[in-house]
């Protein structure tokens, strides 16, 4: 069984995975285009997801080697993927990977530098677009201007793939503008739950 | 230095793999330094960045062995005359409070 959904808070993506098993769907395995999920009643599982990246394989061994001893099975990530999916043994006492609110908070922190460079590159691009004045704002009122300017309804029909070449570097234009706002509110909603989380602990 | 160092050093004066590190450091406490598995490898991650501790081999391939190094030893000797320190101090000052 399949399901796409897009998770930004990862206590709400665990939480929904574990009411998944509830229910009878066991996650199986994640990819781009979603969750899938196999039919079993093994009852409520619970999953934790850790963010860590890792240089060498062996790195990457030795840390679900701990993660496997401590009772915790991968189910989804790679030593590149950031993302890691954890499900917890039968006889696992811990109903969790971290002990503190602040180690919560440090996966979040993480996260949050991952989005930041990408929206610090945009920023830069769409600033050097704006300086150069390169950047296309006739495409936000008429995405086709540039094209109907050049003629390209006046081209033959087997030079169509040329056609969405040149489109690239406009539509990328308005893609840059676009991304500042969703990166900048993903990098804030991070950075908001990282400090929750200190906040949280420095008032127990 | 927190609890959760301060053990995971002390148990690592004999070369030992995550997991052994988080039951030593259970049993040392008494307890009181109960790492969860993300917790202890963010640990160790974290000492070896500062050089108290270093991979000192594998038994299996797979789980890597640390151990304290020099440097890190000198710094948990200093945690402990501290400690030492705070102990007498409070043996001797206000015995009637005792």
């Amino acid at each position: 069984m399949h399901k796409f959904r897009l998770f930004i808070d990862l206590d709400k993506e665990e939480a929904w995975l574990r009411e998944m098993s509830a229910q009878g769907w066991l996650f199986r395995r994640k990819s781009i285009s979603g969750y899938w999920f196999t039919q079993e009643n093994y009852g409520e599982q619970i999953y934790r997801i850790d963010y860590r990246k890792f240089k060498t394989l062996s790195d990457y061994n030795d840390y679900l080697s701990l993660f496997e001893d401590s009772g915790w099975i991968k189910v989804e990530g790679s030593k590149g993927s950031g993302y890691q999916y954890f499900a917890a043994q039968t006889n696992n006492a811990k109903t969790d990977i971290f002990s503190s609110d602040a180690e919560r908070a440090s996966r979040y922190r993480k996260i949050a530098q991952y989005w930041i460079v990408f929206l610090v590159f945009y920023v830069a691009v769409f600033a050097g677009q704006l300086v150069s004045g390169t950047y296309p704002f006739e495409l936000w009122t008429n995405p086709m201007s540039p094209y109907i300017d050049a003629g390209i309804l006046d081209m033959p029909w087997h030079l169509t793939p040329v056609l969405i070449i040149v489109m690239i570097p406009y539509v990328l234009s308005l893609l840059y503008a676009l991304a500042i706002p969703i990166f900048a509110a993903i990098s804030m909603f991070y950075v908001m739950k990282a400090r929750s989380l200190r906040i949280k602990k420095s008032n127990a | 230095m927190t609890e959760t160092a301060f053990y995971t050093l002390l148990a690592l004066r004999e070369p030992a793999h995550g997991y052994l590190i988080m039951q030593l450091a259970r049993e040392l406490s008494d307890g009181a330094v109960d790492m969860a598995a993300g917790t202890m490898y963010g640990a160790l991650d974290n000492l070896q960045r500062q050089g108290l501790i270093h991979q000192v081999g594998s038994v299996d391939g797979r789980r890597k062995t640390y151990q304290i190094t020099t440097y890190g030893n000198d710094v948990l000797e200093q945690d402990i005359r501290r400690l030492k320190q705070m102990i007498s101090a409070s043996e001797i000052q206000g015995e009637n409070h005792a």
